[in-house]
Parts: structure tokens; C-alpha cells; sequence
């Protein structure tokens, strides 16, 4: 297996950049692959969010038609959520995970390459949606049955959905397993698993989740399959099947998918803040618990979905899914035990961090309101949980992504991005988005329900809608400046050298971006902080002879 | 126990008592199945995984672990750093992996194989012979 797949000499013929870039084993190039093709799905996903926002800014239809529409929010869900948020988290495992660990490779290189293939023509498959004459999947990313069946989306979209989302599904199952198989068996001497990065631990715990979840939402993808396809009846009530079986297995992944696309960004963000703190990590330990119990947790909250179905038990739900906000309390309480007392350095990763755990906080406390069932029977389907789950994944998960495409673009490409820049995309994003998100909550109070393209003038929407489609306005611009910055930096940047930020784990102990074997050298590896120990013992020589 | 299964064994349990705690207050059938899906798997994995663990190869790295921390059971470094040296690692360069086109080729075996059944024989006939293709070749590779 493993050994086998890597021994094989390292001689490459010169092949063309588009041939060594498809052909690549590389752990390193294959995660720069994933992180471009998710960042590039973001902004065609974001793309759709503005048409939609644009419909809804005023009483009456003036962009889209009914079935557009339905199209556009459909396939906005899917794209952010299985193809940008978990496979940008893949991406940074597969690049960094090695690297943190002291690692050449990951333990099935090729297999690395076929999951990153699976994922992109997956994604691919379901965009062919648009090109048939029904048009795309129209069923909402949940795709309940019975809408989802055949007889109320007949046409080729939902088919391509189906299938590219079970050939994306495979993949990421295939990459969960190559991660615990690296994490467990290609740590270097020393990197015991209590000495791991957190950002580690946050991917061994999202691969479990991924590796348990996933397969489930395939099985359920193939029954769906086969309803549309050659007459089943899983989901056809009327036949002896169950419209609720449904529901149970796609949440089943759905819940867990919330935090496979959150706990990577834990990770993300428990590294950044300690080094820009100038303190080691609060509570490593608590941290790693937290996480576990976060990951165990997410099995057990999934019918908080379904309060309003009837058919399952909701006080066990709504209590697993109120007793989650412990660990990821527990989490918040390091963080700022973390940052007090340092030494702050607010560039522009922290100020992403920053902004991170004040929007989650957001979205994670409204997410306990309606983890109670009285309330959620009260918003449930309304503008208040787009503005919930949008403040979990975009206030959570989207600034984390920009704190790390921050905090280690400099090790990709040697190059820094632009502080100013940076902090201008800062803080138009933490204006945009509470422009456009926060007014949904409001929304969702006075009753607007999700997914729909129009409202009567008379509902007194209007105002509210309007505010969020400028926001989103807002939204996009900050976006623009990322991408100008993007930009100036691959082209002008500053050299970055091997260690700009002064980091603590092993990816800042070899060059920016890193050789082929990733090291050349490994410092001693004696706590999860090894870059920042080897620096304090080389200081503290000359600490004691200038003392 | 290594900390390897400790971790898939807490979730596991965790789920297990979980599944347990909602059977009795629910008696749901499907919420209750797949609650103790979890643990089923991990029981699958673990099992396997624990006789991997104790293989020669984890062995020499528990050995290694008695004078410095053991790393990965693979043991794919020469070399080890002790606690009480400060010596660094030095890396013997591993050969990596070759570049392959099999993966790509697979991926796309696999995508016309799922088309022909929306599209028909036009579809994963190819894709059926291209995939046995990149297989045979991919484990090919693996033997050079």
C-alpha cells in the first residue's frame, strides 16, 4: 500500500504545466488544486447569491423567472456547501497536514489525485445541469422527497445532481481516509498524537465525521437514483416507502456536514490566534477534548431538522443539540484565554480571526434558540435560519478561510499579500455581510419564508430585503479587493522568507513554498509548538551571555 | 490501547450510549439505526486497525518511542531526535511518488460509467473500458 505507492524514484519527465498539473501526486500541488477550484466555485456560488439578492431587493420579479430561481438557490446550497467550504478545508489539509506533521507525502499519493478528480468532474457533472433543456436541479440542496421524485422534477438536472454529488461524495470519503491514514501513520519521531497541531486534530476528527457521514448520504443518493430512474419506491410513501427515510439520511450527513465544514476552521483559527498573540495555545488539551466531543456530538443532533415532521423524539434532540454549545463554548473560553495577556498583533489573519469567532458566536447562539422546538416550529423554513446557518458558514467558515488564505499564502507562494489591502477587504466583508445577513433574522420573525423569488408589496418586506441586497452589494466589493490583492501579491508581492509571522508548528521550519520533501531538516519535535521552541532555545544562549 | 483507537473508541462510545438513550425515550427505529451505525462501523475499523497496530513496523517505533516519543507506525523517518538532545532530524530524502495519469484517467472512468446509466451503453461501455484500464496501469505503477 502505502509504501509501495511512494517508492517509486522521484525522476519526472518535463511534461507540460497543464500535464504536470494534472498528472500530480504531489500532496502539495494537489491541495493548491483543490484551494483554487473551491475558491473558483465560491465565486460562481456568490455570483448566484447576488442574482438572487438582486430578485428579491423589490416587490414583483424583475431578474428571474420561477424556475431560474429555484435553480439559483438550489444549486448555491450545493456549491457552498460541497464544493467550496469542505473541499477548501481538504485542500488546506492536504497541503498542510504533511507539513505539520513532518511528513514527505501522504500515505496514497495517487489516491490523493483521484479524490481531487472525483471532487472537480463530480462538481462539473452537476453544473451540466445548466446545460440541459429542464435546466438545473430545482429541489433545494436538502432535495426532499416528494418534490425531489420524478413525477415534480422530471429531467436530466436532477439526475447530474445526483450523480455528481455521489462521485464528489465518494471522493471525499476516499480523501478521509488517506488523511487518517497519514495523520496516524506518517507522524514524524517525537509528533506524538498529544503533540499534533490542533489544526491536525480539527482534520483527524472532520475525516471521522466525513468517513461515517458520507457514505450514508451515498446510499441515500443511490435510492434516490433508482425512485427517479427504475421505478423505486424508497421515498414513495404511497408505495410503502417513507418521505421521511429521506430526511433521516440526508441529515444524518447534513448535520455532521455543518461541522465538517466548521471544525477545519477551529483548526484554522487556533493556530492563528496563539501566533499573533505571542502566547502558546490555552488549554491544549481542553481543546482537543472539545473537539471530540464536538465530533461525537454532531452524530446525535441531526433530527433537531426535523423537529416539525412529528416522527422523531424531539426533547432528546433538542437537548443533544442545545448540550453541543458546551465544547464549542469550551473552544471560545481558550480563545480568549489565548489571546489574554499577549502580545496582539492585529494584521490582517487576526482581524480575520477576530471576526470569525464574533459571527459564530452570533449564528452559534441563535442556533441554540432554535435548537428549542417551540421556537423552531415558530421559524422554521423562515428567513430567520438562512440568516442562522448563513452566520454559522459565512460569519464561521468563510473568515476562517480568509484568515488562512492569509496566514499562509506566504508559504505557498513566498510572497505576502498587502496589509492594506487585506484590512480593507476586512472590514467591507465584516460590514457586508452583517448588512446582508442580519436583516434575514428580522425577516425571518415577521414571517418571510425561504426560497421563495417574490413577496407582495404588502408584507412590509420590502425595506429589509432591500437593505440586504446592498449589503450583499457590499459583499461582493469586499470580494473584488481580495481578488485585486490576490493579484498584486502573486505578482509584486513582498518576499516573504521562510517564516514571516514568527509561526509555531512545523510548516514554518522549511522554505516558503516548501521543497519537494517538504524538509530538509526537522527540528525536535517536543511539544505542539516546535518551531516556537527552537527559537527560544536559540535565543536563550544569547539571552544569558548578554544577561 | 494506542491513542489512535482511543480516538474512534470515545466516539464510538459516545454514539453507542447515545443510541441507547434515544431507543428507550423514542422508540424510532431509524434514528436508533443509525445511532449505533456509528459504532458498528467503528467496531469494524477498530478491530482490523488494532492487529495493524501491533505489527512488526509499530513494533520498531514503540521501540524507538522507549528512548525518544514515538511518531506514525509506518516509521518513515531515519533517525529520531531524544528528549534530553537537541539535535534536529536530519531527512534522508524519500523517493516520492511518481506523477500519474491513472488517477485522472480512473476519475473519468468512473464519471462515464454513472452518465451511461442516465445516457446508455454510448457511456460506460467506454467508461467501463477505461476504467479497467487505469486500473491495470495504476497497479502497474505501483509495481514499478
Amino acid at each position: 500500500m502505502a509504501t509501495a505507492d511512494t517508492l517509486a524514484p522521484t525522476t519526472r519527465r518535463p511534461n507540460s504545466r497543464i500535464v504536470e498539473w494534472a498528472t500530480t501526486t504531489d500532496h502539495k500541488k494537489i491541495g493548491v488544486l483543490y484551494l483554487v477550484s473551491s475558491v473558483a466555485f465560491f465565486f460562481v456560488a456568490g455570483a448566484m447569491a447576488l442574482l438572487m439578492r438582486a430578485e428579491l431587493a423589490v416587490s414583483g420579479q424583475q431578474v428571474l423567472d420561477d424556475s431560474t430561481y429555484n435553480q439559483l438557490f438550489t444549486m448555491h446550497g450545493t456549491v457552498m456547501m460541497f464544493f467550496f467550504v469542505v473541499p477548501f478545508a481538504i485542500g488546506l489539509a492536504n497541503y498542510f497536514v504533511p507539513l505539520h506533521i513532518g511528513a514527505a507525502d501522504v500515505v496514497f499519493p495517487r489516491l490523493n489525485a483521484l479524490t481531487y478528480w472525483l471532487y472537480v468532474l463530480g462538481a462539473a457533472t452537476v453544473f451540466a445541469g445548466f446545460l440541459t433543456s429542464d435546466g438545473a436541479a430545482a429541489f433545494g440542496w436538502t432535495a426532499y422527497p416528494p418534490l425531489s421524485r420524478e413525477t415534480y422534477s422530471p429531467g436530466l438536472g436532477g439526475d447530474l445532481w445526483i450523480v455528481g454529488l455521489a462521485s464528489s461524495g465518494i471522493g471525499t470519503t476516499l480523501g478521509a481516509v488517506n488523511l487518517i491514514a497519514t495523520i496516524f501513520g506518517m507522524r514524524a519521531p517525537g509528533m506524538t498524537m498529544f503533540r499534533m497541531p490542533i489544526f491536525c486534530w480539527n482534520i483527524l476528527v472532520t475525516s471521522a465525521l466525513l468517513l461515517f457521514a458520507f457514505p450514508v448520504l451515498t446510499a441515500a443518493l443511490a435510492a434516490l437514483f433508482v425512485d427517479r430512474n427504475f421505478g423505486g419506491h424508497f421515498f414513495a410513501p404511497g408505495s410503502g416507502g417513507s418521505a421521511i427515510l429521506w430526511q433521516h439520511l440526508f441529515w444524518f450527513l447534513g448535520h455532521p456536514e455543518v461541522y465538517i465544514a466548521i471544525l477545519p476552521f477551529f483548526g484554522v483559527v487556533t493556530e492563528i490566534i496563539p501566533v499573533f498573540s505571542g502566547k502558546p495555545l490555552f488549554g491544549y488539551r481542553g481543546f482537543v477534548l472539545a473537539t471530540l466531543l464536538i465530533g461525537s456530538y454532531s452524530f446525535s443532533v441531526w433530527a433537531h431538522h426535523m423537529f416539525t415532521t412529528g416522527a422523531v423524539s424531539n426533547p432528546f434532540f433538542a437537548a443533544t443539540s442545545m448540550l453541543i454549545a458546551v465544547p464549542t463554548g469550551i473552544k471560545f473560553f481558550n480563545w480568549i484565554g489565548t489571546m489574554w495577556g499577549g502580545r496582539l498583533r492585529f494584521r490582517t489573519p487576526m482581524l480575520f480571526c477576530m471576526g470569525f469567532m464574533l459571527m459564530f458566536l452570533i449564528g452559534g447562539i441563535t442556533g441554540i434558540f432554535l435548537a428549542s422546538p417551540p421556537i423552531d416550529f415558530a421559524a422554521h423554513d423562515t428567513y430567520y435560519v438562512v440568516g442562522h446557518m448563513h452566520y454559522v458558514l459565512f460569519g464561521g467558515s468563510v473568515f476562517a478561510v480568509f484568515a488562512s488564505i492569509y496566514y499562509w499564502f506566504p508559504k505557498l507562494s513566498g510572497r505576502m499579500m498587502s496589509e492594506g489591502l487585506g484590512k480593507v477587504h476586512f472590514w467591507l466583508m465584516l460590514a457586508g455581510m452583517n448588512l446582508t445577513f442580519f436583516p434575514m433574522h428580522q425577516l425571518g420573525l415577521r414571517g418571510m419564508q425561504r426560497r421563495i423569488p417574490d413577496y407582495a408589496p404588502s408584507t412590509g418586506f420590502g425595506d429589509l430585503n432591500l437593505l440586504s441586497t446592498i449589503g450583499s452589494g457590499v459583499l461582493a466589493l469586499s470580494l473584488l479587493v481580495f481578488a485585486a490583492n490576490m493579484w498584486r501579491s502573486l505578482r509584486r508581492g513582498a518576499p516573504a522568507g521562510d517564516d514571516p509571522w514568527k509561526g509555531y508548528t512545523l510548516e514554518w521550519a522549511t522554505g516558503s513554498p516548501p521543497p519537494p520533501h517538504n524538509f530538509h531538516r526537522l527540528p525536535p519535535v517536543r511539544s505542539e509548538r516546535p518551531v516556537f521552541d527552537e527559537r527560544v532555545r536559540a535565543a536563550a544562549p544569547r539571552e544569558s551571555s548578554d544577561g | 490501547m494506542a491513542e489512535e483507537l482511543r480516538f474512534f473508541v470515545r466516539i464510538g462510545l459516545f454514539c453507542g450510549g447515545a443510541a441507547a438513550v434515544y431507543a428507550l425515550v423514542s422508540h424510532d427505529v431509524v434514528g436508533t439505526i443509525l445511532l449505533g451505525f456509528v459504532p458498528a462501523a467503528i467496531a469494524l475499523f477498530v478491530a482490523p486497525a488494532a492487529r495493524r497496530l501491533h505489527e512488526p513496523a509499530r513494533r520498531d517505533t514503540d521501540r524507538v518511542g522507549a528512548k525518544g516519543a514515538p511518531g506514525g507506525f509506518l516509521g518513515r523517518f531515519v533517525g529520531f531526535s531524544e528528549p534530553d538532545q537537541p539535535a534536529t532530524l536530519e531527512i534522508e530524502e524519500e523517493p516520492l511518488a511518481h506523477s500519474s495519469m491513472w488517477p485522472l484517467a480512473g476519475a473519468v472512468a468512473g464519471l462515464l460509467v454513472s452518465a451511461g446509466l442516465l445516457f446508455g451503453a454510448w457511456f460506460w461501455a467506454p467508461g467501463a473500458a477505461l476504467g479497467a484500464v487505469a486500473a491495470w496501469r495504476w497497479l502497474h505503477q505501483l509495481d514499478g
